[in-house]
């Protein structure tokens, strides 16, 4: 008798544990399959070897910046906030006729999934795209793009995502 | 007092302000009234100014603030405390749990364990140590270096932009 | 005759509420709610946060209305919790460095409702307003925040420096460079629209 009641409470908890399981992997999927909104935050940073300093605002990323490049100058050019759909794309102008769009493509195993691309004019009145990237980032995390000529130096272009 | 445009245009924000007294009011009022090249100016600070206050302002009357006070009132009669207090209480409420309920917390624990386990795209190794994980790279009339950089390993994609020179510009990278 | 009902003086609406009277404090909250919303509008750029943050402050403004000592009018009172309250947001968002309010900050103007819109608009200059506000929006929130602040404070609010500073917690000339910077970059980007 008493084997038959563990028996019982085993099949019961596995049947639990199915259930469970079942649940909580239709509630992610239908994470990644609704209609969410990435926020995405681009912060346009002039990097150049002026006056030394960097804008409170993006001290923690001119911290990590500062691991690897020599600039002594991080000025906050601007701050652009997008919500952008699932599958929706915001375009951000930057310097020198430069365009930037940011292509919100889905929600993955926890992270935001962007595609960037970066077009350039050149002069017909015509453009090319000068760099295409996809990634995957964690919700809150940042990832820099940089190197173009602004006035002073060059920018540097650092993106953030979450998810709204 | 007479002045200078070039020094009306240092004050010319203040006086916009109403932050400007005594001579330096008096010199900037009148020689906006005979300069039209600071007037000019001045009416190009108040234009947008102007424009700001009159959208914040229609914002605020376009939305329908009505229910602002079933917010509100809803939210006062709602104790301060209780929300500690009640915390404390789901807290207790668990440590007290019956044998059983414990094993479905345990369930549940194992069941949060095995659906992160087998999600697809969570499988990398690389997903505690990075923010992000870049799936492509393309570049175009450009050369591009990824870095990797600081504590927290932020990526950065650097395009070795050729629009002015082709000089070695990797952004002073110091290693 | 027919006696217009007076509206009662914000001095007896305390006192009224003070005494429990809850139904003065709806008095207060439909008084200044559009002005609250402006300013929280402004500053973080969207409809909910600013909703959210006008709820807040009239909920802690009740909450410590013992604190009002009537020193300051209600109105000013009321106008610092609500940029604390906007400031606290973007904080807990992350969106935003540490910045503090002060105590003695007092705008010196008694203000009220805003005037309704003009009825005569017809629907082209309508959907003109609406472009521009639009373009408005964006450029604002493309300002660093200390710069929208700053512009928000005196240019909706018509605060003067020393009360921007103080709200800011710098100094009278760091608002003055924010001022001048924030408005070089909305010329920039407005200035076009605005011909």
């Amino acid at each position: 008798m008493k084997n038959a009641s563990v028996l019982n409470r085993a099949v019961t908890l596995f049947a639990f544990l199915l259930i469970l399981f079942w649940a909580s992997s239709q509630a992610l999927a239908q994470r990644d399959e609704a209609t969410e909104t990435v926020r995405v935050t681009v912060y346009l940073i002039e990097a150049s070897h002026g006056t030394p300093g960097a804008d409170p605002e993006i001290e923690g990323i001119v911290r990590q910046l500062k691991g690897t490049f020599g600039y002594s100058s991080y000025r906050l050019e601007s701050k652009i906030r997008k919500d952008i759909k699932m599958g929706d794309a915001e375009k951000i102008s930057l310097p020198r006729s430069r365009v930037m769009y940011v292509y919100a493509q889905g929600y993955e195993g926890n992270r935001i999934k962007l595609k960037v691309k970066v077009s350039e004019k050149t002069g017909r009145g015509e453009s090319r795209d000068t760099l295409n990237t996809e990634f995957r980032i964690v919700e809150g995390g940042t990832i820099v793009i940089g190197g173009y000529d602004c006035d002073a130096g060059k920018l540097i272009v650092a993106i953030s995502a979450d998810m709204r | 007092m007479t002045i200078r445009c070039e020094d009306v245009r240092k004050l010319l924000e203040r006086f916009y302000d109403r932050e400007l007294k005594g001579k330096q009011l008096t010199a900037v009022t009148a020689h906006v009234q005979e300069c039209v090249n600071c007037s000019k100016e001045l009416e190009r600070i108040e234009r947008v100014g102007r424009a700001l206050k009159a959208h914040y302002e229609q914002v605020a009357v376009s939305e329908s603030l009505s229910g602002m006070w079933n917010r509100v009132s809803e939210a006062i009669e709602t104790p301060a405390a209780a929300e500690p207090l009640s915390f404390r209480e789901k807290l207790l409420g668990i440590l007290r749990l019956p044998k059983p309920a414990w094993a479905a917390v345990a369930a549940v624990a194992v069941a949060v364990i095995l659906v992160f386990a087998y999600l697809p795209g969570n499988q990398d190794s690389t997903f505690a140590a990075n923010d992000c994980i870049i799936d492509s790279v393309v570049a175009e009339n450009c050369s591009i270096m990824v870095y990797e950089t600081g504590n927290a390993g932020m990526k950065v994609i650097w395009v070795m932009d050729e629009g002015t020179s082709g000089t070695n510009n990797n952004g002073g990278v110091t290693s | 005759m027919e006696q217009e009902e007076r509206m009662p003086s914000d001095e007896e609406l305390v006192e009224r509420i003070r005494q429990g009277e809850q139904a003065a404090f709806q008095t207060v909250v439909e008084k200044y709610q559009q002005r609250m919303y402006a300013v929280a509008y402004g500053l973080l750029g969207n409809r909910e946060d600013a909703l959210d943050t006008v709820q807040e402050a009239f909920v802690k403004a009740y909450r410590s209305l013992a604190k009002f000592k009537g020193e300051s009018s209600l109105y000013t009172w009321l106008y610092r919790i609500t940029v604390n309250a906007a400031i606290d947001l973007e904080r807990k968002a992350g969106r935003r460095e540490e910045v503090e309010f002060r105590e003695e900050i007092e705008p010196d103007e008694e203000k009220g409702e805003y005037p309704a819109a003009p009825p005569s608009e017809n629907p082209v200059e309508q959907l003109m307003r609406k472009e521009l506000g639009g373009l408005i929006e964006d450029a604002i929130q493309k300002l660093p925040s200390e710069q929208r602040t700053a512009i928000v404070l005196r240019e909706i609010e018509g605060l003067s420096y020393k009360e921007i500073a103080g709200i800011m917690k710098c100094s009278e000339g760091t608002v003055m460079s924010r001022l001048h910077y924030g408005r070089k970059k909305l010329q920039e980007l407005l200035g076009p629209h605005l011909e």
